[in-house]
């Protein structure tokens, strides 16, 4: 891709083709907490779908 | 079971380690006395036990002074409040050791591992640097776990230095330095997700590292006295660690054959530039089983004010298990772990293909340093370093 004109081009379409951009949720590690209230309490913000257990 | 259950987050393969129910050195739990941190042998120095010259520091260098101005900066920041209500997340133990570990290679440690915090690994006092003579605070620590967090002190620049000289404490700070922050701030996160949790780093440690990286399964006692090996980074590490209560699954010891190794080696006793590392076999000192090392010798080499170096790290560079992690030595990696016979080769290899010498070609820093302590750089003169200087 950083020598030729034409990778570039494949690469672009092939990087949708792929997959890659779109989120792998086996690989989250995180919580999805949030301070909602400014007082140090961290609570789940209610949208969650993709908590990890 | 998710996919996030499956995956191995763990940059080397710990996982694959032959784990112990106990450390592969004998540790006798209830005759171990608590110590004192002002008894270490850098405290110790810096009270003048070991004789005026020694007291000034080893920060002569340019970049370790950069570097342990911003452990000066972190210092007051290992602990905090504590959020006034749990976060509504799991308390299954093996889940949240996993999201911590987790955290930590994201905030870009190099290994991590979780123990019960032996109450031993506790200090009685915590050493107070603006009060040198002062016996210090006394520690009450009662938190039921320990995270311990391991940072590489550069492969590359291991190469590169003959082991003591002027990029030496850099190599060590960098790693405290990067340690205490990963540190700081997991402990911080912890407090906010409504745990107790207390960071200990390099200037601020209330807890005695090397049993907790034994029982966290981090590494082996090794010949380098108090040194603590790891299978994959060697003795080429740095550590800090957050205590808390969060319920978490302690890791277990492991045992990768290094008291066989270390039996036969010796490699860092015949290289110790103070002669401070034993030849013979291991003692028992305050209830632990290790190797002995004249503190106050290798002390005065890490602590004192040279002309041609700053600080020591020559155990480190010389020590066979401080390698790359490229597949060769992995594959030697996995052989020396697995085979004592693999051991023994590798022992006499590594002198044969000329591991532990200074190969100048890989030198990046400049020989530097604040002789007289008034912020003026000056070349050394009896710089032994200085031929390959790019």
């Amino acid at each position: 891709m950083r020598n030729s004109s034409i990778a570039r081009s494949i690469a672009i379409r092939g990087d949708d083709l792929m997959g890659y951009g779109k989120p792998d949720y086996s690989k989250k590690w995180w919580f999805d907490l949030a301070d909602l209230n400014g007082d140090g309490i961290y609570q789940m913000p209610g949208n969650d779908k993709t908590d990890i257990f | 079971m998710s996919g996030y259950h499956k995956r191995d987050p763990e940059p080397f393969p710990a996982g694959k380690l032959k784990r112990v129910d106990r450390p592969t050195t004998i540790i006798e739990d209830d005759n171990i006395r608590r110590v004192s941190q002002r008894d270490s042998g850098f405290n110790k120095a810096a009270r003048g036990l070991y004789g005026p010259a020694f007291i000034t520091g080893p920060f002569g260098d340019p970049l370790s002074g950069a570097e342990s101005r911003m452990l000066q900066m972190m210092r007051r920041l290992p602990q905090g409040m504590v959020a006034a209500r749990k976060a509504p997340i799991p308390e299954d133990p093996r889940l949240l050791s996993r999201h911590i570990k987790e955290t930590v290679y994201f905030l870009r440690a190099d290994a991590v591992g979780i123990c019960k915090l032996p109450p031993y690994a506790v200090y009685s006092y915590h050493y107070d640097p603006d009060n040198p003579d002062s016996p210090g605070f006394p520690v009450e620590l009662t938190h039921k776990y320990a995270v311990a967090i391991l940072i590489d002190q550069d492969w590359r620049t291991a190469s590169a230095f003959t082991g003591s000289d002027w990029i030496s404490n850099s190599m060590s700070f960098l790693a405290y330095s990067n340690s205490g922050f990963i540190a700081v701030i997991l402990a911080d996160y912890i407090r906010r997700l409504g745990y107790p949790a207390r960071a200990h780093y390099s200037g601020n440690y209330q807890v005695v590292v090397p049993p907790i990286l034994l029982w966290a399964g981090l590494g082996e006692m090794s010949r380098i006295g108090d040194i603590v090996v790891n299978p994959f980074l060697g003795p080429r590490f740095k550590a800090a660690v957050v205590t808390t209560d969060m319920p978490l699954f302690p890791d277990k010891p492991i045992d990768f054959g290094l008291q066989d190794f270390c039996s036969k080696c010796k490699k860092c006793a015949r290289e110790c530039p103070s002669g401070a590392l034993s030849y013979g076999g291991k003692e028992m000192f305050n209830g632990y089983e290790k190797w002995p090392v004249n503190v106050e010798q290798c002390a005065k080499m890490r602590g004192g004010r040279r002309n041609n170096g700053a600080g020591c790290g020559t155990c480190i560079k010389v020590c066979p298990w401080n390698k790359p992690y490229t597949p060769f030595h992995r594959a030697v990696g996995w052989a020396m772990r697995n085979s004592s016979i693999a051991r023994s080769i590798a022992i006499r290899g590594d002198d044969l293909m000329g591991y532990g010498k200074t190969d100048y070609r890989k030198k990046w820093w400049f020989d530097l340093a604040d002789f007289k302590g008034d912020g003026v750089l000056q070349i050394p003169d009896k710089d032994n370093t200085n031929k390959s200087s790019r």
